[in-house]
C-alpha cells in the first residue's frame, strides 16, 4: 500500500485537534443511539458530532463511486437530509454507518442515472446495482472505526499516528518530529505508546485483530 | 501464553517499526520469523496495518469545513416531529386486525424550492416524494423509463424498528400490481405502467398497512 501524498501537504482536518460538539456535549464520546436520541431531544451539538463522526465516510463513499467532488458534496447534503427526516427510525441502529453507507451508495447511484453521465462518471459496478457489495460495505466500516478510534486518542497521538501512517514508504522522522514539536528520538517510543492506545479503543469499538 | 515465548517478544518499538516496514532486511527476518510463531504479535502488525492502510485509502477524501457546515445547518431548519415517538402503546392493540394508516405527503420534488438543500432536478424525467405517517415514513423516488414504464424506488422507515416489510401496487376499486420486498435498510424498488396507484406498505410484524394513497406515474 503505498500513497502518492507528500507528508508537508496532509489536510489540518487529518492531524489537527477534533473538535468534537460544544461545550454542552461535555466533550465525551456518545454511542450513536445516545446521540440520536439527543437530536430529536433537540440539541443541535448532537446532530454536530453526528455530521463530525459521518461526513468523511459519506464523502468517501461517493468519492470512491466515481462522483466529482461537487456531486459527492451533493451526496453529503442528501444523505443528511434523509437521516434528519429519518431520525426516529434510526435510533434503533447501534452502528449508523451501515445505514449511511447503503443509502450514500443509492444516491450516488440516483445521481449518476439523472445526470445521465453529463457531470458524473460512474464506476460500472455503481451503475449496475442500486445496493453496494457487502464486502465493500465491510471495509467502508473499517475504515470509519479507524477513523473513530483515531478521533478518540489525544490529538498529539492522532496527529503522529497519522503523520506515520502517511509516511510509510520513505519515513522523514526528521520532518514529522519538526511539525510536531517533539525530538526525532521520541518518535519511535511515542508511537508505540500511542498505537497502543489506539489498539484499546479499536477493540472496544469491536475491531478484530486479524482481517 | 507461555513464559517462554514471552521472553522472546520483540519490544513494541521493533515491532511497529516492523510493521510501518522501516526495519533494516536482518531484523526484519528475525521478527518475520518471531511472528510467524506468535499469533499476539502478528495480530498487533495487523492491526498497525489495516489502521494505516484506512488512513491512507481516505486520506484525500475529507470534505470541506463548508460541505460539514452545510449539513450542520440542516437541523436548524428541521422540525423533529414531536408526536411519532410514542407508538409503543398502541401498537400492541392493533394486531388482531389488519390496521390502515393513510400516510400524508410532506414533500413533493416537484415543487420549486421544495426542499433547502437538494439540487433541483431540470431534467424533470424523476422526482422525490416523500410521505409521513405515524407507523412509517416513506420515501419515494418515481422514474420514467423507456415504453412508459414507471420505477418506483423507496425507501421505508418504520417509527419503530420493524422491517421486513412488503410493498405492493393496487390499483383502487380492484386489482394487483407488482410487489417487492424491502431490504434491511427499507429499501425497495418496483416498476410498472403508467396509471393510479396506491402503494400499499405491509408490516406484518406491527399487523397494521400503511397506505400511500393516490400515486399518478404518468
Amino acid at each position: 500500500m503505498t500513497t502518492d501524498w507528500p507528508v508537508g501537504t496532509v489536510p489540518a482536518t487529518l492531524v489537527g485537534e477534533r473538535v468534537r460538539g460544544d461545550a454542552e456535549s461535555g466533550g465525551k464520546y456518545r454511542n450513536d443511539p445516545a446521540l440520536v436520541e439527543a437530536c430529536l431531544a433537540g440539541h443541535q451539538w448532537a446532530w454536530d458530532e453526528l455530521v463530525e463522526r459521518y461526513g468523511r465516510l459519506v464523502f468517501s463513499v461517493a468519492r470512491r463511486s466515481g462522483l466529482t467532488t461537487q456531486d459527492a458534496e451533493d451526496v453529503v447534503q442528501n444523505v443528511f437530509t434523509i437521516a434528519l427526516r429519518r431520525l426516529h427510525a434510526l435510533r434503533d441502529q447501534t452502528r449508523l454507518s451501515s445505514w449511511l453507507i447503503t443509502t450514500a451508495y443509492r444516491e450516488c447511484w440516483r445521481l449518476g442515472r439523472r445526470a445521465g453521465g453529463a457531470s458524473v462518471s460512474l464506476d460500472t459496478e455503481v451503475v449496475d446495482s442500486g445496493a453496494p457489495p457487502v464486502e465493500e460495505v465491510v471495509r467502508w466500516e473499517r475504515e470509519q472505526l479507524v477513523h473513530e478510534a483515531l478521533a478518540r486518542v489525544d490529538g498529539r497521538c492522532r496527529a503522529l499516528l497519522t503523520a506515520l501512517f502517511l509516511d510509510d514508504r520513505e519515513p522523514s522522522y526528521q520532518e514529522i518530529a519538526g511539525r510536531l514539536g517533539m525530538p526525532v528520538g521520541s518518535i519511535g517510543p511515542t508511537r508505540a505508546r500511542c498505537f497502543r492506545k489506539l489498539e484499546m479503543v479499536l477493540t472496544e469499538l469491536g475491531v478484530a485483530g486479524q482481517s | 501464553m507461555t513464559g517462554i515465548e514471552a521472553t522472546e517478544h520483540p519490544k513494541d518499538e521493533p515491532l511497529l517499526a516492523y510493521a510501518a516496514g522501516e526495519l533494516p532486511s536482518a531484523e526484519a527476518k528475525a521478527v518475520a520469523g518471531h511472528l510467524a510463531d506468535c499469533p499476539a504479535c502478528a495480530a498487533t502488525v495487523a492491526r498497525y496495518r489495516m489502521a494505516r492502510d484506512a488512513v491512507v485509502a481516505t486520506a484525500g477524501e475529507q470534505p470541506s469545513p463548508a460541505v460539514l457546515d452545510r449539513a450542520k445547518a440542516l437541523f436548524a431548519t428541521h422540525r423533529m416531529p414531536a408526536t411519532r415517538a410514542a407508538p409503543d402503546d398502541s401498537i400492541g392493540n392493533i394486531v388482531e386486525s389488519l390496521r390502515r394508516v393513510v400516510a400524508g405527503l410532506a414533500f413533493d420534488g416537484r415543487m420549486a424550492g421544495a426542499f433547502a438543500g437538494f439540487r433541483s432536478d431540470a431534467a424533470g424525467e424523476a422526482y422525490q416524494l416523500a410521505y409521513e405517517s405515524e407507523l412509517a415514513a416513506v420515501d419515494l423516488e418515481i422514474e420514467a423509463t423507456p415504453g412508459d414504464r414507471w420505477r418506483i424506488m423507496g425507501q421505508i422507515s418504520p417509527t419503530v424498528a420493524t422491517i421486513p416489510a412488503t410493498v405492493a401496487l393496487t390499483i383502487p376499486g380492484g386489482g394487483e400490481g407488482p410487489e417487492a420486498e424491502a431490504d434491511a435498510h427499507g429499501f425497495f424498488s418496483l416498476q410498472t405502467a403508467a396509471g393510479r396507484y396506491e402503494l400499499e406498505i405491509r408490516l406484518p410484524d406491527l399487523g397494521a398497512v400503511v397506505v400511500v394513497p393516490d400515486l399518478v406515474l404518468g
